[in-house]
């Protein structure tokens, strides 16, 4: 058969195209020797590159965001495990209801939880904004995601391996340590990338339960008023997208492999 | 011999609404090769689960090697089972696997590993030491999910359908492995099957199921040749059923009134029948003979050979019978084609004590 | 048995469950609370009073807004909600017309590379929101690329200002921002499609494209309709679309919202309006669900 043109091809590669254009550009004038995201270019530079590193405050607020996003991820994934081999490993009670009330951040347009919190932190605990008060937001945010990664892995797998283990001689926490565990790993590690990385790029939400302490987003937004300091905030912002694409292929390879490894005769 | 290693006293076991076993009462002995037999939904699986602990009756007392087994985990009880699935765990190779639950065994390194070694080689599994589970054949992961469970020297093996998952030929092969296994290490064997051919070749005794109810017990002879109900008659073997109506009995023998079909005279059932009840006259299709031309008398009936096949080592012959809605079937030689081609007017007869009587 | 299951379930489930209380239902709780309270004044008056949503319906001189009348005294947060139900319906429209042949693409067409279609795909939707927002600022600014790349090739002399800062910017980027994320769910539908069933139907007679009438196109419907709502929902409320390329043109109602508790300080009235703002999607939502026979289709595909 020979290869014919295909006009659906065409199209997804201008969907392509479409999807990824504007966000080149960020890459492509934080390179740019020009103090403003123009064409025609003016010849390659790294110099955006190296003010954004002295830039103090935006060291801070990355700072600020690897620590808010790691501490999120560990624990959201840590109470979404539970959480997941719950409702699909026991009979709870109203689990559906749980669950969906569960989910409710996905569908939730974010000002509203942001607005929200911010009169639960302010007005009903009386507690100053902190970065406390956004990593208690983004685990809210991040939960949902964390128990729709890890159920799904957790279904995908025979429910009789557990049962097996069971009949061997091994306890709950046992039969957890040698065989769930194991093979909710994939699970755990895409959950865990993931969760970070909404944390790390949400903005909303640290918006307004931001205190002093800056994440890096809440200091894009207030730079990006500033026109004199766009290339500085390209170069940042194209160190976030690179970042950011890193760890998804990372979590989608652990997640693809991880399903793969399971289908019986599939070497 | 009153010390079975299974007892199992009155079980019931609901979901929500409905009921999967109701009133199961029976002892399995030591050393039996015992089988559960029903089609899928009977209850044999959710029996088998609740022998090994991961489901608990609703009702009902269950006793292992003479100990109640109320409260007691999958994780404590002296069984190990087969999964229909194997279930072998992907993340382990074949000797880890094997060796799973030895960890919970208090042996030395040594000795689990002399253990592994002999499981290994008693499965015929030597030199795949390393492989992972998804580089297996199904029938090495059978043997794989066999080796898992003997290891740790179970009371009693629980098999849930371990040959489902085969071709017919590898099939037939593990049947024979199956059962010289079980006769080498000498253990209780439970099997669960729908295949009443893979049931009658392997057991010592069978337990057929239907409808969370057990109908009969009892060797695969005594369920081929004595079946206690139309039921048991019908999913063991093929069956043909003659209707009558009981005229009087003569000793061991029924004699009963076939109506166009004449007089039928069948061995007497365990449970009396009376004058005037409407029976079944249930002869095997290999006890029927053909003859070109009779005479008339008690189980003796005319008909008409309506399609023949031929299967290599006998040949099937389906009779339309008058006043019969279905038509008999004869298991007879090859030779026997010749006398009866289809088309051909034929008598079939058959002997009274082939003839068992069974209520409708 | 099940009630020592449902004890170790609950148990498993329990740690979560309570940050997702404190997170999510608390915070659900108080804005409903603060909905009827006042502000006076630097201070909360904490008498119960429908006083805030009396004021969203209050008639008055009003406005019109695309000859719309609105004849209410404080007009702007049902004008803001009438423009953001429009600017995401028309979005949401685009983006599952565009991504529906994507969509169709992925499912039917790729059979190599099938992993590295799905991960370009996914990268978009997990990468900062606000930088995809921001690049449309780059591209449609008056100094940004679009006009400069034209001005540079001569085509025009001076920048267009018709581009950023008004409701087509905020549409287009809203569309562009939500497109990957919703070709996933109608490729899942697409995808799970036995290809017999298209088979079948050319066997029994059917074109090519009788066929994807009336095979292929009602059983996407399950993963197009999530699609649809995955996009709709959260975008009426965007706040951060708005703001960078809205202008003063193209706010919706999440800047007032916004507005209302970080700047003018009457957060009662900002609780009230996205209480009302929730309580209309969800009505929306259930209408439209209703409209197109969901239940039935459910029942029907699974």
């Amino acid at each position: 058969m020979t290869r014919r043109f295909d006009p659906l091809l065409l199209y997804a590669v201008l969907f392509v195209l479409f999807l990824y254009g504007p966000m080149l550009l960020m890459p492509l004038f934080s390179l740019n020797d020009g103090n403003f995201a123009t064409f025609p270019l003016k010849g390659f530079t790294l110099r955006h590159y190296g003010e954004m590193a002295r830039n103090t405050s935006m060291m801070t607020a990355l700072k600020n965001s690897l620590i808010v996003g790691l501490g999120v991820s560990v624990t959201a994934t840590a109470l979404a495990l539970p959480a997941a081999l719950a409702l699909t490993r026991y009979r709870v009670p109203a689990g559906g209801a749980i669950l969906s009330f569960m989910m409710l951040p996905l569908v939730v347009p974010s000002i509203v939880l942001a607005v929200g919190l911010l009169i639960v932190v302010l007005r009903l605990l009386g507690l100053p904004l902190s970065l406390w008060t956004v990593a208690a937001g983004h685990l809210m945010l991040c939960i949902p995601f964390g128990m729709t990664v890890l159920m799904s892995r957790l279904e995908g797998f025979d429910k009789s391996l557990e049962e097996a283990s069971r009949d061997l001689g091994a306890g709950g926490w046992s039969t957890f340590r040698r065989v769930t565990l194991p093979l909710a790993a994939p699970g755990v590690i895409s959950s865990l990338l993931l969760c970070f990385i909404i944390s790390f790029d949400e903005f909303v939400i640290s918006f307004f339960l931001t205190g002093t302490d800056n994440t890096l987003p809440v200091f894009l937004f207030s730079q990006l008023r500033f026109p004199n300091r766009l290339p500085g905030t390209l170069a940042l912002g194209s160190l976030i997208l690179v970042g950011s694409a890193v760890l998804v292929i990372l979590a989608e390879v652990v997640r693809k492999r991880g399903v793969a490894s399971d289908n019986p005769g599939d070497i | 011999m009153d010390d079975p290693i299974i007892r199992i006293d009155g079980v019931q076991k609901s979901f929500g609404s409905f009921t999967a076993l109701n009133d199961i009462r029976f002892d399995i002995q030591r050393g039996e090769f015992f089988s559960l037999l029903g089609a899928s939904g009977c209850g044999k699986t959710t029996l088998l689960r609740i022998l090994a602990g991961i489901e608990q009756p609703t009702h009902g007392q269950l006793m292992i090697d003479g100990k109640p087994m109320a409260g007691v985990p999958a994780n404590r009880r002296p069984t190990n089972m087969v999964f229909q699935s194997y279930a072998i765990f992907p993340h382990l190779t074949v000797r880890e696997n094997i060796g799973y639950g030895l960890v919970y065994q208090n042996l030395t390194k040594a000795e689990a590993r002399a253990r592994t070694d002999e499981a290994i080689e008693l499965v015929k599994l030597t030199g795949l030491d390393d492989r992972s589970a998804h580089q297996l054949s199904g029938g090495q992961r059978q043997r794989v999910a066999l080796a898992r469970a003997l290891v740790c020297r179970p009371k009693v093996l629980l098999l849930d359908e371990p040959l489902s998952a085969l071709d017919k030929k590898l099939r037939e092969e593990m049947q024979q492995e199956l059962r010289s296994l079980q006769r080498t290490v000498g253990i209780t064997f439970v099997f669960v099957t729908h295949d009443q051919e893979e049931a009658l070749t392997l057991s010592d005794r069978i337990a057929v199921m239907s409808g969370g109810r057990v109908l009969q017990i009892d060797t695969p002879e005594g369920l081929y040749e004595r079946p206690n109900c139309l039921e048991v008659a019908e999913f063991v073997g093929t069956m043909n059923l003659f209707p009558a109506t009981v005229q009087r009995m003569d000793g061991g023998q029924v004699i009963a009134d076939g109506g166009a079909l004449g007089t039928l005279v069948g061995r007497s059932p365990d449970r009396p029948v009376a004058p005037g009840e409407a029976i079944l006259i249930a002869v095997r299709p290999e006890k029927i003979e053909l003859s070109a031309s009779g005479t008339t008398g008690p189980n003796r009936v005319a008909g008409r050979v309506a399609s023949l096949s031929y299967l290599g080592d006998r040949s099937h012959f389906l009779v339309a019978v008058d006043g019969l809605a279905a038509p008999v079937a004869v298991y007879r030689s090859n030779s026997e084609r010749a006398t009866a081609a289809a088309g051909t007017e034929v008598w079939l007869s058959w002997s009274e004590t082939d003839a068992l009587v069974l209520h409708r | 048995m099940s009630s020592a299951s449902a004890r170790t379930g609950l148990s498993l489930l329990s740690p979560a469950f309570l940050v997702m209380a404190a997170t999510l239902l608390a915070p659900v709780v108080a804005l409903i609370v603060m909905s009827f309270w006042t502000q006076s004044g630097f201070e909360i008056d904490r008498t119960f009073t429908l006083a805030n949503y009396a004021r969203l319906v209050e008639p008055g001189e009003g406005t019109v807004w695309y000859g719309i009348r609105f004849p209410l005294a404080y007009p702007v947060p049902a004008v803001l909600m009438v423009k953001s139900l429009a600017m995401s319906l028309v979005a949401t429209i685009c983006v599952i017309g565009v991504a529906w042949p994507m969509a169709y693409f992925l499912a039917f067409r790729v059979t190599r590379y099938k992993a590295m279609w799905m991960i370009l795909l996914t990268i978009p939707f997990w990468t900062s929101y606000l930088l995809r927002v921001f690049s449309w600022k780059i591209v449609l600014g008056f100094n940004g690329a679009i006009n400069s790349g034209l001005q540079w090739l001569g085509l025009i002399k001076e920048p267009l200002e018709f581009l950023l800062y008004n409701p087509l910017a905020v549409m287009i980027t809203l569309a562009h921002s939500w497109i990957a994320f919703s070709v996933l769910p109608i490729y899942v539908s697409l995808e799970k499609i036995d290809r017999t069933l298209l088979e079948a139907a050319s066997d029994l007679g059917d074109s090519r494209w009788k066929r994807f009438r009336r095979i292929t196109l009602p059983l996407s419907m399950p993963g197009t309709i999530a699609a649809t709502l995955l996009v709709f929902i959260p975008t009426v409320g965007d706040y951060v679309t708005p703001t960078l390329v809205g202008g003063p043109g193209g706010t919706m109602i999440g800047s007032l919202v916004q507005q209302l508790f970080l700047r003018q300080d009457n957060a009662p009235l900002g609780a009230a309006i996205s209480i009302v703002m929730m309580l209309i999607i969800a009505a929306l939502v259930g209408l439209f669900l209703w409209l197109i026979g969901y239940r039935r289709i459910r029942r029907r595909i699974g």
